[in-house]
């Protein structure tokens, strides 16, 4: 049940310190301002999570935007003793493994082993020296080209685990799949990972 | 059972696990203990967590670049969007309103429909019963005229040329003439 809150101005210059379920109370009341502030939270995770998981910028953003109109429109479906993060998640992953099964042809393309046609992460560097920074951005570009490589199944938990930070319970929430299968396929992602950057020559990672 | 007596064999799943601080505590001390005795697994521990340092210090810090509007551009279409955040009675008001908002058009139409199709048949007996009269009064005008001219010409033919021989002649070629055609006539009507 939802429960009916207040809107008035004061609340509304609230909604940066309001938590999530009291955002989508909000929303649900029609409170302007409260759904443009749970975007703004979640439109930087879920965009690098989209674009991790389709490979392309445009196409990321497209879905991103699409999985927060959709999330709009299912804000009464959520209920505040779930994590909203979880359930926000959870619409991304459904609306991605949508848009990957209807460009499934496409999507073998984007991550064959030339492609050039990605967008390359900005990333903070923090204060480092130009050849640290370097072999930084060097490592960087070995890992991501790695985790591009996986098996689009595979490639979602190493996203969610190291990437979004979500918990064992967290990615069984959001991808449906039992435990066992998602302890035994993240261990053969890493699995694979490793072996990849040992067939590259790379040590040290 | 106490934790010192369980005994794990080597397994690669537990020690991602371990890594990744997904373990429940008793079994943690398993692990633990396992590990104090295992050279194999405490490397693979090793690696592993090396490994997943260096993925969380390189995936978490990445980011897409989202446009500086996106999150009000983004809300604008989700509020105008229909299909949004509305409860199933103000879908069902919203259906019987789009309803009763649909039959107001379709009677409105259907009244402007008839006023149109009333107006033209209208227009189409006008048009109808003009030619019909414009024919009737050509034929009237032709006969008339016809008539006159017969009347004209026997008049010179048989009164002005004094002829009592043709006058006969023509009153005996108009005996034969009907005598002929109230045989054909009566033919007609024995063979059908």
């Amino acid at each position: 049940m939802n429960v009916a809150y207040p809107i008035t101005p004061t609340f509304a210059q609230d909604f940066a310190s309001a938590n999530d379920s009291d955002l989508v109370a909000t929303a649900i009341n029609g409170a302007e301002g409260s759904f443009e502030e749970l975007v703004r939270r979640y439109q930087r995770p879920i965009s690098a999570y989209v674009y991790r998981m389709v490979g392309n910028y445009e196409s990321a953003l497209d879905l991103t935007q699409e999985i927060f109109i959709k999330v709009y429109g299912s804000l009464r479906k959520y209920r505040s003793e779930f994590k909203f993060s979880t359930w926000i998640y959870k619409i991304a992953h459904n609306a991605a493994v949508d848009h990957l099964r209807r460009s499934s042809t496409r999507e073998q393309s984007l991550f064959n082993s030339n492609d050039t046609d990605h967008f390359e992460l900005p990333i903070e560097s923090g204060r480092l020296s130009p050849e640290q920074e370097s072999e930084r951005k060097e490592r960087r570009v070995e890992i991501e080209s790695v985790v591009r490589a996986l098996p689009a199944s595979y490639r979602e938990l190493i996203i969610l685990r190291h990437s979004q930070d979500l918990t064992y319970e967290e990615i069984v929430e959001v991808t449906g799949l039992p435990l066992g299968t998602v302890k035994n396929r993240l261990f053969r992602a890493r699995e694979m990972m490793r072996q990849q950057f040992v067939n590259r020559g790379i040590t040290g990672i | 059972m106490s934790v010192e007596t369980q005994q794990i064999s080597c397994d690669e799943n537990l020690i991602a696990a371990y890594v990744d601080g997904e373990l429940e505590a008793a079994k943690r001390l398993v692990v633990d203990l396992h590990l104090s005795d295992c050279d194999h697994c405490r490397e693979e521990l090793r690696v592993h967590r090396m490994f997943v340092c260096e993925l969380d210090s390189v995936l978490a810090q990445s980011e897409v670049p989202v446009p500086s509007d996106f999150s009000r551009h983004v809300a604008i279409r989700a509020t105008s969007d229909l299909r949004g955040i509305r409860s199933a009675s103000e879908n069902k008001k919203a259906l019987a309103f789009c309803i009763l908002l649909a039959l107001a058009a379709v009677a409105l139409l259907s009244d402007a429909s008839r006023l149109t199709a009333v107006r033209s048949a209208r227009g189409f007996i006008r048009t109808i019963i003009g030619t019909v009269a414009l024919l009737l009064s050509a034929i009237y005008d032709m006969v008339a005229s016809v008539t006159v001219i017969s009347r004209v010409l026997s008049r010179k033919v048989i009164v002005e040329s004094n002829s009592l021989g043709l006058l006969l002649g023509l009153f005996a070629l108009a005996i034969l003439l009907l005598s002929r055609m109230i045989v054909r006539y009566h033919r007609t009507g024995a063979t059908e």
